[in-house]
C-alpha cells in the first residue's frame, strides 16, 4: 500500500500541492487535472525527484525518501518529458537502463526482448532511436518503466503527443499492464482512462478534490447533464460542455443545476463532462 | 557494469577524441615548427670525447646563499620576506654539497645545446602537454557529469534503484578516461619528439648532471633530490597526470553541482583563471607565505612545470612543492566532488 499523508510541497512561497491524503492498492489510478494543477508535483513525489515540503509518503507505513534504494526498486518511472539517447538503439538504451536498475545480466537480456515485444518496437530494436517518431520512443519509455516489473508504475502524461491510434495501442497496453500493480497515472486527456482506471483522482486549487471510480465521479453529475438542440431556449443557468453536428443539428452538451423541464433531454455524464465542470472556472 | 558503460560513453565521446586528437596534432606542429628553428646536431655525433674535454665541477664550493641574495636583489625584498628566501636556499645548501661530494659535473653532451632539449621538452613540450591533458580531463569530467542532464534523462535515471549515486560510477569512468586519456596524449607527443629529434642523453645520469642550467637561468638545475633523467622525465609526467586528475575531480565536483553544463564549465574555468589571475597580483609579495601558498595552485603548476622538483625560484617557499601542491589541491578537489555529490542526491530535480 502507498500512502500520502497531507502532504504538501511549496516552492517559495508558492504553494503546489496542500495536504493532499490518497491511498494506493493494486490497479490503474488516473490523476486528472488540468495543466498546471499539480499532477507532475505529485508524480514527482512519488518517484522521488523532489521531496514533500510537510507531510510523508508512505509505502507499507515507511517513508519512501528513507527507504532510499529499496523504494525505488519497486517503481517503473515515465516522466512527461521522456529523455534518452538519441544513438542509441533501444536494445542499447534499455541495457543500460537495466544496468541502472541493476538487473541482473541474463536476467535484463530475456526482459529486454520481451518488453520490445510487448511494445512493438521489435522490427526497429537495431535502429537508432534519434530515427523514431514520438509514438516509438513513448513505447521505448513504457519499455524502461517496466525493465524491473515494477510493482509501482508512474506514468506521467504518458499519451501526450501521440496520434490517436497511438493512444489507443498505448491505452491497450497501460490496461494490460495493470494486472498486480500500482499504475499511477497522469493525464489531463479524458479519453486516455474513462475506460481503464479503476480510481479516478481530480486534484483543484492545490488540494485533493475527489477520488473515486468512475462511475462514481460521473454519478456526481447525475441529473445536471442535458443535451438540446436548441441551446437558445434554454433559460437557466448552465454551463456549455460540448457541441457535435448531428443529422444537420447542432447537439449542444451542457451543465445545469436546475431542472430544464422538455427543453433539454438528461443525459448519463462522462468524465469529460465532470471534467469539465469541476475545472469550469480554470483557464482552458 | 554501470562504470563500463559510462566509460563506453565518454571513450565513444567524438568531442573528447576529437580533442585528444587534435591536442597531438598541435604538439606534432609545434615540434615541427621547433625542429626547424635547431641547429643541426654536429659535433653531439661524439658525445664521450666532449664529456672528456669540457667536464667542470660546478657544484664544489657552489652558494645557495648567492641565490637568494640575487632573488632578494632582483626583487627587492627586505625584512621577513627576504629572511624566508635565505631560510630556504640554506635547507638547499646541504643538496648542493652532497652532489659535489659525488662529483655531479655540468653537462657537455650536446656542447651547449642541452639547454635547447631541456627548454623544448621540458620547458615546453611537456607544460603544453600537461595543460592539455588537464583540460581534457576536466571536460571528461564535465561531460561524464552532465551527460544525464543534458540529455534529459535523469528522471528516469534518478528514478531508478541506483539513483543520484549513478555520479559514483561516473566519477570513476572519467578519472579512468582521464587517466587514459593523459598517456594517449604523453605517448603520441613523446613519441613524435623522440622521432624528430635525436635525444640520445645518458638517460640514467643525475638531471643535475646532464641539464645545463636551470630553465631560463644561468644557475644549475638542482633538484631536492637525486634524480636521473629518466627519473625526472617520469615524475614529470606523473605529477602531469595527477594534476590532469585534479581537474577531473573539479570539473566532476562543477558538473554535478551546477544544473547547467555551460554554467558548470564556466565555473571551472573562472576557478583556474582565478588561479592564475590570482598568481600575477601585485598585492601577493615574493617571499610571503601567502605567495608561496597561492603558488601550489594547478594554473602556477602548469606555468612553472620547469621548475618542478627544483627549487622553484623566489616564488617557492617549500622544498617538493609540485608534490605538495599536486597532494593539497586534489585533496581541495575531491572534497568539492564529494561536497557536489552529496548535494545532488538531496536535490530536487524539476
Amino acid at each position: 500500500m502507498l500512502s500520502l499523508n497531507r502532504v504538501t510541497k511549496q516552492y517559495g512561497n508558492f504553494t503546489a500541492l496542500e495536504h493532499i491524503d490518497l491511498e494506493f492498492s493494486q490497479g490503474v489510478y488516473a490523476l486528472l487535472a488540468p495543466n498546471g494543477a499539480g499532477k507532475t508535483t505529485l508524480i514527482k513525489m512519488l518517484a522521488t525527484l523532489i521531496f514533500p515540503t510537510r507531510g510523508e509518503i508512505l509505502w507499507h507505513g515507511d517513508d519512501i525518501v528513507a527507504l532510499d534504494a529499496s523504494y525505488r526498486e519497486l517503481i517503473g518511472y515515465l516522466p512527461q518529458d521522456f529523455g534518452y539517447y538519441r544513438n542509441h538503439t533501444p536494445r542499447e538504451f534499455l541495457r543500460y537502463m537495466a544496468a541502472v536498475k541493476c538487473l541482473k545480466r541474463d536476467q535484463a537480456a530475456q526482459r529486454i526482448d520481451e518488453l520490445i515485444d510487448l511494445v512493438g518496437l521489435s522490427e526497429v530494436r537495431g535502429k537508432k532511436m534519434r530515427k523514431f517518431s514520438g509514438g516509438m520512443i513513448q513505447r521505448v519509455g513504457i519499455a524502461q518503466a517496466m525493465l524491473n516489473n515494477p510493482q509501482i508504475l508512474i506514468l506521467d502524461e504518458p499519451t501526450a503527443g501521440l496520434d490517436p491510434k497511438e493512444r489507443v495501442r498505448f491505452r491497450n497496453l497501460i490496461s494490460s499492464l495493470s494486472k498486480d500493480r500500482i499504475v499511477i497515472l497522469s493525464t489531463h486527456i479524458v479519453s486516455d482512462i474513462e475506460t481503464i482506471a479503476g480510481s479516478v483522482i481530480l486534484l483543484k486549487d492545490r488540494r485533493l478534490f475527489a477520488q473515486d471510480s468512475p462511475a462514481a465521479v460521473c454519478a456526481t453529475l447525475a441529473g445536471k447533464v442535458y443535451e438540446t438542440d436548441a441551446i437558445e431556449d434554454i433559460r437557466v443557468p448552465h454551463l456549455l460542455l460540448t457541441e457535435r453536428q448531428e443529422n444537420g443539428r447542432t447537439v449542444t452538451r451542457f451543465a445545469s443545476e436546475h431542472d430544464c423541464g422538455e427543453s433539454a433531454q438528461s443525459v448519463n455524464p462522462n468524465l469529460e463532462d465532470v471534467f469539465l465542470y469541476v475545472y469550469r472556472d480554470e483557464e482552458r | 557494469m554501470i562504470f563500463f558503460y559510462e566509460l563506453k560513453k565518454l571513450v565513444l565521446s567524438p568531442l573528447i577524441l576529437s580533442l585528444a586528437a587534435l591536442c597531438v596534432l598541435v604538439n606534432l606542429t609545434f615540434l615541427l615548427v621547433e625542429r626547424d628553428g635547431l641547429e643541426p646536431m654536429g659535433q653531439t655525433a661524439r658525445p664521450a670525447d666532449a664529456v672528456a674535454a669540457r667536464t667542470v665541477p660546478i657544484f664544489e664550493g657552489y652558494r645557495t646563499a648567492d641565490i637568494a641574495e640575487s632573488y632578494i636583489r632582483w626583487y627587492r625584498l627586505d625584512g621577513t620576506n627576504a629572511q624566508r628566501i635565505r631560510n630556504k636556499y640554506d635547507k638547499l645548501q646541504p643538496v648542493v654539497d652532497r652532489k659535489a661530494a659525488v662529483g655531479e659535473k655540468p653537462p657537455v653532451y650536446f656542447s651547449g645545446r642541452m639547454s635547447d632539449f631541456q627548454v623544448l621538452l621540458f620547458g615546453k613540450l611537456l607544460k603544453f602537454i600537461s595543460q592539455e591533458i588537464g583540460l581534457l580531463a576536466l571536460l571528461a569530467a564535465l561531460l561524464a557529469a552532465a551527460y544525464e542532464q543534458m540529455r534529459g534523462t535523469e528522471p528516469v535515471i534518478y528514478a531508478s534503484k541506483t539513483g543520484r549515486r549513478v555520479q559514483l560510477p561516473k566519477l570513476y569512468a572519467s578519472l579512468t578516461v582521464s587517466a587514459l586519456l593523459s598517456v594517449f596524449v604523453i605517448g603520441a607527443s613523446l613519441l613524435i619528439f623522440f622521432a624528430l629529434f635525436n635525444f640520445s642523453v645518458p638517460w640514467q645520469a643525475d638531471v643535475s648532471s646532464v641539464f645545463d642550467h636551470a630553465l631560463g637561468e644561468t644557475k644549475p638545475f638542482i633538484t631536492w633530490h637525486d634524480l636521473t633523467v629518466a627519473e625526472y622525465l617520469w615524475a614529470t609526467i606523473g605529477i602531469g597526470i595527477g594534476l590532469a586528475l585534479g581537474c577531473c575531480l573539479l570539473g566532476f565536483a562543477a558538473g554535478t553541482g551546477l544544473r547547467s553544463a555551460y554554467g558548470a564549465f564556466g565555473a571551472a574555468v573562472f576557478v583556474l583563471a582565478a588561479f592564475d589571475l590570482i598568481a600575477r597580483a601585485p598585492f601577493l609579495p615574493v617571499g610571503s607565505i601567502f605567495k608561496s601558498a597561492w603558488g601550489l595552485n594547478p594554473m602556477w603548476l602548469w606555468r612553472n612545470s620547469g621548475t618542478w622538483f627544483t627549487d622553484g625560484r623566489a616564488d617557492m617557499l617549500w622544498a617538493n612543492f609540485e608534490t605538495l601542491g599536486l597532494c593539497a589541491y586534489s585533496a581541495a578537489f575531491a572534497a568539492a566532488a564529494w561536497g557536489a555529490y552529496h548535494l545532488l542526491r538531496r536535490r530536487e530535480i524539476h
